[in-house]
């Protein structure tokens, strides 16, 4: 049993974005925590806050336009929103790094793959030229990259989707962070690819310990990877706990909602046609939330003070929490 | 009683030739669809999956005449598509229809959503232009969208508001035929259902025929009758929907299906996984273009071409060891 270790906690987390009209909560009153080597999934629709979560704990939040206004991200205890930006320089791709979904357009075209990992080991670690070379081949090799020496030299349009996250990951490891933020890695993958990211994601897991936080809209991901899961709506957390006893028993409606919706693969998908549950209307306005729980409007279960009233967090299970008044009437 | 199919495709091939490299050099051709056929009965859904550049897109294109085949042959109705005239194919296109995966680049953003959808009526000159607006009405409450909506622009819709418009505009001029090219991947999953839903409510309501091409196997798998898997430009593994997933016999698509995330906790996540990536569509590999990749490769697969043949009635597969 390997023994639990909180390395990020967060905390009653606000974020707001100004807008022509005054400003938009983006993320509200967020709270989570990641223990060392965890596989934690963060999971929702378009606009619910799960993007903003990892560039709030990465610092990227453009200020202005956005503002953390409350709240607290503390790494090893220390609270990364009192730290310079210098400061929070020495730690992003050193201790937490990030992995995003479109590896052509966070690498840069002009250099080659080999001297921006380089670039990341020497900013870090102060290795020399060779040094960071001969490490950057290291990487390279570990992300599964065949003949690491010749890709050291070559640019990212010489290679393929998944060469790419692939040498994202490798640049990401290279000072092996504590935490490594990947949102949606694979969106941009076709699935066999997909496969191979996850499997190495998993492997590099288990060797050196990072804990992950995966972002993502696919449950079917979740469930593949993450141990934990955080299910977001309009910028809170509406339900928190084991990816296995979610997925089998949502107890927020939206969880639910999310689970049905999606069709999902059968090994003898019958003759007959289903029609697939529908969680109606669209996503709210954030700019135009009424008072109450944010999902209420599109909810089955609403009663009237789910309109005027946010829920407050209730314990239903180990390690499972959800926001939601009815939570007891959803078995 | 035989029914004729819709949609008799024969043979179609898609070649793209790439401009020269220098002025000496040998222009490389792109085997974009490679000698493929299939046939859509009336009122159903045709699937076809496969991940990027694997020529599904290609193939909706051929088959409505947007990209002119190579060779081959196309017949709407027994109508041979190839054979018609620029004037004459404008006006058989009221017959067959196209969504498209992204509602936004797919519409002109200075026409409001009434005139969107009355387009193609306008351009097939049906109707006045009092008939016109009845029928746009009728197609808005048809698809979910609401009268007041009418004189709206494209930005003002959510994605799924604007599937819904791009989906009234194919429905317009009155298909039997309509193309669905990843209709709900770039929707939030939520309102994949509620366009999912809608799809094959008006399948039922209307008798239509789909050609769906989707790369995600369990919307495949809902939404289709039949199903054709396609690797670099050729069907691998074509069958009803049922055969196809109890019954799976080519080698890429049992990786296609293993390499699925899904949330049964029943099915063991399995560990071959396919390695390396799709070879260049340039420079297709000789024999079955699948063996740089296959688990199962042997010495003929690397020399012949395997042919689709049957495995069982209605399942067809192209594969040497199979």
């Amino acid at each position: 049993m390997k023994s639990k270790e909180t390395i990020l906690k967060v905390e009653g987390l606000c974020v707001d974005f100004a807008v022509r009209k005054g400003t938009v909560r983006v993320l509200n009153d967020l709270n989570l925590h990641l223990e060392r080597g965890e596989a934690l999934g963060i999971v929702g629709e378009s606009g619910c806050g799960k993007s903003m979560t990892a560039l709030s704990i990465m610092r990227l939040i453009p200020v202005p336009p956005g503002n953390i206004s409350q709240g607290s991200i503390l790494l090893d205890g220390t609270n990364l929103l009192a730290l310079k930006e210098k400061q929070m320089q020495d730690i992003r791709g050193d201790e937490i790094s990030m992995i995003f979904q479109e590896p052509m357009t966070s690498l840069n075209p002009v250099f080659t793959v080999g001297s921006q990992i380089g670039e990341n080991i020497r900013r870090h670690q102060s290795a020399s030229k060779l040094k960071a070379k001969e490490k950057a081949i290291e990487m390279l090799h570990l992300v599964g990259i065949p003949a690491p020496q010749q890709r050291f030299s070559q640019y990212p349009h010489e290679l393929s989707g998944g060469m790419r996250q692939r040498v994202m990951i490798a640049m990401a490891l290279s000072c092996q962070p504590s935490i490594l933020i990947a949102d949606e890695p694979t969106t941009a993958l076709d699935v066999t690819i997909q496969a191979q990211i996850f499997d190495l994601l998993r492997d590099i897991q288990n060797r050196i310990n990072t804990a992950i936080i995966l972002i993502t809209h696919d449950m079917g991901v979740i469930a593949e990877f993450a141990k934990r899961v955080i299910v977001m709506y309009a910028g809170r957390k509406v339900e928190e706990g084991p990816v296995k006893e979610i997925i089998t028993d949502p107890r927020h409606p939206y969880t639910r909602g999310l689970i049905k919706c999606v069709p999902f693969l059968k090994r003898d998908p019958g003759t007959s046609r289903e029609v697939l549950n529908e969680i109606p209307g669209i996503v709210p306005d954030l700019s135009r939330l009424g008072q109450g729980c944010p999902f209420a409007p599109r909810c089955n279960y609403a009663t009237d003070l789910c309109r005027t009233d946010i829920p407050d967090e209730k314990t239903v299970g180990q390690n499972h929490q959800v926001i939601c008044w009815h939570a007891e009437e959803i078995q | 009683m035989i029914d004729r199919p819709l949609l008799q495709v024969e043979n179609l091939c898609t070649y793209f030739k790439l401009p020269k490299p220098h002025l000496f050099g040998k222009a490389a051709t792109v085997f974009a669809v490679d000698d493929i056929s299939f046939e859509i009965s009336r009122g159903q859904t045709f699937g076809l999956v496969g991940e990027s550049g694997c020529g599904k897109s290609t193939t909706a294109m051929s088959v409505l005449r947007l990209v002119e085949p190579t060779s081959g042959s196309v017949k709407l109705d027994n109508q041979d598509i190839g054979q018609l005239k620029a004037d004459e194919l404008r006006s058989f296109r009221r017959h067959m229809q196209i969504v498209f995966q992204d509602p936004y680049s797919s519409m002109n953003p200075r026409a409001t959503a009434c005139e969107i959808v009355e387009a193609p009526l306008k351009i097939q000159r049906v109707g006045t232009s009092k008939s016109r607006r009845a029928k746009v009405a009728h197609l808005f409450k048809m698809v979910g969208l609401r009268p007041e909506q009418r004189d709206l622009f494209p930005h003002q819709f959510s994605g799924g508001q604007r599937q819904r418009i791009a989906i009234a505009r194919a429905l317009a001029s009155g298909p039997q035929f309509i193309v669905c090219d990843e209709p709900v991947s770039a929707l939030d999953v939520a309102i994949q259902a509620q366009i999912l839903n809608l799809l094959r409510r008006l399948q039922e309501e209307l008798n239509l025929t789909y050609l769906f091409i989707s790369h995600d196997m369990a919307i495949i798998q809902h939404m289709c009758d039949h199903i054709a898997v396609m690797y670099m430009g050729q069907i691998v593994e074509t069958a009803d929907r049922r055969s196809l997933f109890l019954n799976v016999q080519h080698p890429y698509t049992k990786a296609l299906l293993s390499a699925i995330p899904t949330i049964d906790f029943n099915v063991k996540p399995s560990s071959k996984r396919l390695e390396g990536d799709v070879p260049s569509p340039m420079d297709p590999p000789e024999g079955c273009r699948f063996h740089t990749r296959c688990p199962m490769t042997e010495d003929v697969c690397k020399k012949e071409m395997p042919l689709l043949r049957a495995v069982k009635e209605n399942h067809f597969v192209a594969c040497h060891r199979a």
